[in-house]
C-alpha cells in the first residue's frame, strides 16, 4: 500500500472537523470567561476608593533641591487628591511599575529646571503601567500644571528679593539683574507650553493596554487550545507511526500534514468564537462592549493566524517529542508561557535591558507586536521571515524527531 | 530455492548487537512464528524487514525478488501491521481504507482483504470496534495491495478469547489462499497455529520443532 500525502491530509482534516466542535466552544467559553472577569476587575476598580488612587512617582536629578520643590508641588496639587507622589529612580519606577506598586512615573532630565529657567527646550518622559495608560494623558496634566506653579513660585521670589532690595536701597544692579529675570519669566510664562513638552514613552512597546490583555489572553487561549488540539495526537501513536514510515509517507511529510491542520484548526476555532461573541456582545449591548471588546476582537483577528502557524509549529514539535498527547500539553503550555512573557506579551520588553530586548525582540510575540504597531509592509515581511523561520525549524525539528521515533 | 529467504540479517544498536546473522528460508503458504524472550530483537528483525529500520548486513528475498534493495517490490509484495494499533479511534474503518490510496470497494473484493470480513463494520467507528475488529481492519489496511507477505508483530496482544480466534481463522484463510504470514508472537494459540516456528536467541533464528511441549520451547529460548 502506498499513503500518499494527499490521503493522509485529507485523513487528518476529518479528524480536526471531527475535533473542531469541541475547540469552538471551548472557545466561546473562554471569551466569555474573560470578558465576565475583565468586567468584574474594571467594575471592582471602579468601586474601590482604594484603588482609585493613583500611584505616581517622579523621577530625576538626584540631590537637585528643584526636585524636592517638583513633588511638594506635586503633592499639593489637584492630582494629590487622587493620587500619592513618591520620590522614586527610574530603575526603581520601571521594577514598581512592573510589580503593581506604581501607576506611572513622570521622569524629569537632568538640569530640566535651570534649562526651562533659562528657556531651553526640554522633553519630560513618563512610564505608565501597561494596565493603566489612560491615566498618562491626566497625569502630564497635573504634572504641566505643577511645572507652571514653580515658575510662578520662582517670579514671586524674584518680586520678593527685588522689593527687598528697592525697600533697602541696595546695588542698583542686582535690581536690574532681577528685572531681566521677571522679563524672561514673564515672557516664558505666557507660552510655557512650548518650554518642554511631554513624551510618551510607551512602555508597552507601541501597544496600548487592551493590546496587552489581548495579548495575555491569547497566550492563554493559545494554551488552552494546545489542550484542544491534544485529541488529535492522542492516537498518533508509535504504531501509526511505524504503519506511516512503512507505508511511503516520510516523517517530513507526515509534519508538513499536521502542521497545516494544525494551524488551520486552531485559526478557525480562534476567529470564529472570537467573531460570535463579539457579534452576540453588540447586538444584547449594543455600545457596551463596542470601545473594549470590538477593538481588542479586531486585533485579536490580526494576530491569529500569523501566531497560529508559529504555535501550531511549537505545539506539533512538543507533541511529537515528548511522544504523547499529555507530556506535549505540558511543554506547549511551557512554551506559551514563556515565548508570551519573554516578547512582551505580559509585560512589556521595554522593561529588560538592551542586550536582553535585543534578543527578544526576535521573538514571534514581539515581531507581531512590532507588526501591529506599525503596519508597513516592510515590517510585515520581517515579520513573515520570522514566522517562516519559527514555523519550518519546528517543522524540521518535529521531521527529525518523527523520523528517529519511526526508526 | 526458497520462496522467502532472510539471510545473515545483522543490526546493532551502539555498542549491543541485537541480530547477528539471523537466516530463514520457507516456501509461501505458511503462517512461520518467531518467539523470543523479550529484547531478544524479534520486533527489531521485523522492522528491518519492513524496511522502516536500517540494517546492518544481511539480505531479504521473496518470491525471487529483493526486498532491501527494491522499496517498490516491497511495498507491494510486503504488509505490515506494528506492534499495537495504528488506527484513529474517531475515524471509521472506511475512512482508514480511504488512506491506503485505492477505492474503497476495490480493497474489500480483494483476494484476501475479503477473508478479513471488514465490509460488515465499513462505518463503525475504530472506538467502537473490538480489539479483533481492530486488529483486522489494520490487517486490511496492510493487504490493501493485495500483498503475499504478512509481517504481525504481536498481532494477539491485549485481545480476548473469541477475538484471537476470530483472528486466527482469519490468518488461516490468508495463508490457505496462498499468502505467508510472518507473525512474532508470544501467545500460546498463535503458536499453536502457525506452520513453522523460530526462536530468536543469541541474535539468530534457530528452527524449533512444532511438536515439542511448551517446557521445551521455553526452554530453547533460554
Amino acid at each position: 500500500m502506498r499513503v500518499t500525502f494527499l490521503s493522509y491530509l485529507r485523513l487528518q482534516t476529518k479528524r480536526a472537523v471531527k475535533v473542531l466542535p469541541a475547540m469552538l466552544v471551548l472557545g466561546a467559553l473562554l471569551f466569555a470567561a474573560l470578558t465576565a472577569f475583565s468586567v468584574y476587575a474594571h467594575e471592582a476598580r471602579v468601586n474601590d476608593p482604594a484603588s482609585r488612587r493613583l500611584r505616581v512617582g517622579i523621577a530625576g536629578e538626584e540631590g537637585n533641591p528643584y526636585m524636592t520643590l517638583a513633588g511638594m508641588a506635586l503633592k499639593n496639587d489637584s492630582i494629590s487628591s487622587s493620587a500619592e507622589i513618591l520620590r522614586v529612580t527610574e530603575a526603581e519606577a520601571q521594577q514598581m511599575i512592573r510589580a503593581g506598586d506604581l501607576d506611572a512615573c513622570v521622569i524629569l532630565p537632568e538640569g530640566f529646571f535651570e534649562a526651562i529657567g533659562v528657556g531651553e527646550h526640554k522633553q519630560i518622559r513618563y512610564l505608565t503601567s501597561p494596565y493603566r495608560t489612560g491615566i498618562g494623558r491626566s497625569v502630564m496634566r497635573g504634572v504641566a500644571s505643577s511645572i507652571s506653579k514653580i515658575l510662578l513660585a520662582c517670579e514671586n521670589s524674584i518680586y520678593g528679593v527685588q522689593k527687598f532690595i528697592s525697600d533697602n536701597g541696595l546695588d542698583r544692579n542686582a535690581v536690574d539683574e532681577s528685572n531681566v529675570l521677571i522679563l524672561r519669566y514673564f515672557t516664558k510664562a505666557l507660552d510655557r507650553d512650548a518650554l518642554f513638552e511631554t513624551v510618551a514613552e510607551s512602555p508597552s512597546g507601541g501597544l496600548s493596554a487592551d493590546g496587552h490583555t489581548v495579548l495575555s489572553a491569547f497566550v492563554f487561549i493559545m494554551m488552552i487550545w494546545g489542550g484542544g488540539a491534544f485529541s488529535l495526537y492522542r492516537a498518533d501513536s508509535k504504531a501509526v507511526r511505524d504503519f506511516l514510515a512503512f507505508s511511503g509517507l516520510s516523517p517530513v511529510r507526515q509534519a508538513c500534514a499536521g502542521l497545516i491542520l494544525h494551524t488551520a484548526l486552531c485559526t478557525f476555532g480562534l476567529i470564529v468564537p472570537a467573531m460570535i461573541f463579539a457579534a452576540v456582545c453588540n447586538a444584547l449591548c449594543p455600545g457596551a462592549f463596542e470601545a473594549a471588546f470590538s477593538s481588542g476582537v479586531f486585533a485579536f483577528v490580526l494576530r491569529v493566524l500569523a501566531a497560529s502557524a508559529v504555535f501550531s509549529a511549537a505545539s506539533y514539535f512538543f507533541y511529537t517529542a515528548a511522544g504523547n498527547g499529555a507530556g506535549g500539553l505540558l511543554l506547549h503550555a511551557f512554551f506559551g508561557l514563556t515565548v508570551g512573557y519573554l516578547s512582551g506579551c505580559f509585560y512589556p520588553i521595554t522593561f529588560f535591558s538592551p542586550a536582553v530586548r535585543a534578543v527578544f525582540s526576535l521573538l514571534p510575540g514581539a515581531a507581531a507586536i512590532r507588526f501591529i504597531s506599525s503596519f508597513d509592509l516592510f515590517s510585515f515581511f520581517i515579520l513573515l521571515f520570522w514566522l517562516l523561520l519559527f514555523a519550518s525549524s519546528a517543522l524540521v525539528l518535529s521531521g527529525v524527531k518523527r523520523g528517529r521515533r519511526a526508526a | 530455492m526458497a520462496d522467502l529467504e532472510i539471510v545473515s540479517v545483522e543490526k546493532r544498536y551502539k555498542n549491543k548487537k541485537v541480530l547477528t546473522g539471523a537466516t530463514l528460508r520457507e516456501n509461501a503458504g505458511q503462517c512461520i512464528g518467531i518467539l523470543g524472550k523479550n529484547g531478544s530483537g524479534k520486533s527489531t528483525l521485523l522492522q528491518i524487514l519492513a524496511g522502516i529500520l536500517p540494517r546492518d548486513g544481511g539480505s531479504f528475498s521473496f518470491m525471487g525478488k529483493d526486498m532491501f534493495s527494491d522499496g517498490k517490490a516491497r511495498a507491494g509484495a510486503i504488509g505490515y501491521v506494528p506492534q499495537g494499533t495504528p488506527l484513529y479511534e474517531e475515524l471509521t474503518a472506511r475512512d482508514h481504507l480511504r488512506l491506503c490510496g485505492r477505492p474503497v470497494g476495490e480493497i474489500l473484493s480483494g483476494r484476501f482483504v475479503k477473508l478479513l470480513g471488514v465490509g460488515e463494520y465499513l462505518d463503525l467507528r475504530v472506538s467502537r470496534m473490538s480489539g479483533g475488529m481492530k486488529k483486522r481492519l489494520a490487517i486490511a489496511m496492510a493487504l490493501s495491495g493485495e500483498q503475499k507477505l504478512l509481517l504481525l508483530d504481536e498481532p494477539s496482544l491485549a485481545l480476548d478469547l473469541p477475538c484471537k480466534a476470530e483472528l486466527h481463522r482469519s490468518l488461516s484463510d490468508y495463508a490457505r489462499e496462498g499468502g505467508t504470514v510472518l507473525l512474532v508472537t508470544h501467545d500460546l494459540q498463535e503458536i499453536a497455529a502457525c506452520d513453522k516456528l523460530y526462536i530468536l536467541r543469541d541474535g539468530v533464528l534457530v528452527s524449533c520443532p512444532k511438536d515439542g511441549d511448551l517446557s521445551a520451547i521455553a526452554e530453547r529460548m533460554g
